[in-house]
């Protein structure tokens, strides 16, 4: 039977979720294909077996079994230099048909070293579809497109990262096994340093075009292009030139009928009373 | 120190915010610093003129490409592979590869080649300066803020674009003294590949599909949107 394996992030010794939302999605995939779905847990205390701990949390959302690596190198924040062995060393162990990890810093700097360790295809926050036994991982391709990976046609493992919460499951399962792993050593190349991080307005990373349903009044756009133009991102008239790489937002007054067919994302309502909170938002990430 | 900028060029017409990112950030990490160089490797399944033009502008020591069909519809793992080679063949120190790459695989291909070459990785990194003790002090962006991290050479640094890029759509202007440069075209087999050796990873990112699932994803709030933007990589 298949191995699925869902890294948990930690934050505060609880897991995030988006790594409840991985294990969920490896909940699924593994009730649809009779695989067990192990939940691996890298603390650096170890767990106190109670009804409100780590374990009993992700027993509560869909894992079979736990795999419990206990490290005080691991209390840092997770890196492939600090948590990588430890998913390695996971994944020697099992080893997984599937890896979950969730899409957040952590698991973007985990996902695609541990891929190449495992000669595994990559999925980068796709949506999963499931039709009986038949499991598919879908993600946007631009222009209309969709790109498809059929589980069950690979012949190689395959790393998923995963943002959907609404992917997290529940289980009425109670005790689950815990399999203890031996620490391995961190890679001593990286140094956390200390002291507080730093905060630094965070920019687009690639374009992103808001498309606004409606004109906006003069004087709103006069106040919030700036402050969208600092943050990487534009405001765009609908029909102007798409181009590669570009994020296009719909901020449309309804959801029927779109006005902008060809947007990437869209939020209904009043354009400009969303433009305020995103650029509110945005300054306060 | 070489310092590599390593860029995976797609379909686009000019460069991104995070290429422009690499760049700038290698340029910064050889100035005033005669024993450190930056050279350029540019790579892709085909040659983009606009970025490559782009590219020339800014100073380094080297400018190598290497366009193959063979890269053509592969994934992270492929380009990893040849990423591989070419730190070897220019015995890089310290590689720079943008965040953001030209496919949704995101920055994938670099921490798969650092693997390859056995040396540590950093994601999402937003600077870098050398320290007095030869190590490198990095901030990497992390999803409550900044972190300052320490990291050996050779190393490899995927670099994400900071509020101090500028506006969106205005390259930076290119270095004092830059002139456009002409790159040297290599090929696989100067690397050590063989395209057989890289069709395996075709078709890994999945099959291409029209699909009435390709539809607008509607996000119910600004916050969301935020959250949504923030877990693709994309701010």
């Amino acid at each position: 039977l298949a191995n699925v394996l869902a890294f948990i992030e930690l934050d505060g010794g609880r897991p995030t979720a988006a790594s409840l939302a991985g294990l969920g999605l490896g909940r699924r995939i593994g009730s649809a294909w009779g695989a067990t779905v192990y939940a691996l847990l890298p603390c650096a205390e170890a767990p106190r077996y109670q009804a409100d701990d780590v374990i009993a949390e992700v027993a509560r959302h869909g894992a079979d079994k736990a795999l419990l690596v206990v490290a005080p190198a691991l209390a840092g924040p997770p890196l492939f230099a600090t948590h990588g062995p430890t998913v390695v060393a996971a994944c020697t162990r099992l080893p997984p048909a599937i890896v979950l990890f969730p899409s957040s810093s952590a698991g973007m700097d985990l996902a695609p070293r541990v891929a190449a360790h495992l000669g595994a295809a990559l999925a980068i926050r796709p949506r999963l579809v499931i039709e009986g036994k038949c499991a598919t991982l879908v993600r946007p391709a631009g222009a209309g497109q969709l790109r498809r990976i059929d589980l069950g046609e690979l012949d190689r493992p395959v790393v998923v990262t995963c943002a959907d919460v609404d992917a997290r499951a529940t289980a009425t399962r109670g005790e689950i096994e815990v399999i203890v792993l031996a620490p391995p050593t961190h890679d001593p190349r990286v140094a956390v340093l200390p002291g507080e991080s730093p905060r630094a307005p965070r920019r687009a990373q690639a374009p992103l075009t808001f498309l606004c349903g409606e004109a906006l009044d003069p004087t709103a756009q006069a106040a919030l292009a700036p402050k969208l133009e600092r943050a990487g991102m534009r405001l765009a008239r609908a029909g102007a030139p798409r181009g590669p790489n570009e994020l296009v937002i719909a901020l449309a007054p309804t959801e029927q009928p779109d006005p902008h067919a060809t947007a990437d994302l869209a939020i209904a309502g009043n354009p400009e009373q969303l433009l305020r909170e995103i650029v509110a938002t945005i300054e306060a990430t | 120190v070489k310092v590599l900028v390593a860029i995976r060029l797609g379909g686009e017409t000019s460069l991104g915010v995070c290429e422009r990112a690499a760049l700038a950030l290698g340029a910064s990490l050889c100035d005033g610093r005669p024993e450190t160089a930056a050279a350029l490797f540019l790579l892709g399944a085909a040659e983009r003129t606009g970025p490559v033009t782009e590219a020339a502008l800014h100073h380094a020591a080297e400018h190598v490409s290497m366009f193959t069909p063979a890269l053509d519809d592969t994934d992270y793992e492929a380009y990893a592979r040849v990423l591989t080679a070419a730190c070897r063949h220019l015995r890089a120190d310290l590689i720079l590869v943008p965040a953001r790459t030209a496919d949704e695989d995101l920055d994938a291909a670099g921490p798969a080649a650092a693997l390859h070459l056995g040396i540590p990785h950093l994601t999402a990194v937003e600077t870098a300066a050398w320290r007095p003790d030869g190590k490198l002090a990095v901030t990497r962006r992390e999803d409550r803020g900044l972190r300052a991290l320490a990291v050996e050479t050779p190393a490899l640094l995927t670099v994400r674009a900071t509020a101090q890029a500028g506006p969106v759509g205005a390259p930076p202007a290119p270095a004092p003294g830059a002139e456009a440069a002409s790159f040297l075209r290599l090929e696989l087999d100067a690397l050590g590949l063989r395209a057989e050796e890289l069709r395996p990873r075709r078709g890994l990112r999945g099959t291409l599909a029209e699909s009435a699932d390709a539809r607008t994803e509607r996000l119910p709030d600004a916050a969301a949107l935020v959250r949504c933007l923030c877990a693709g990589g994309w701010w």
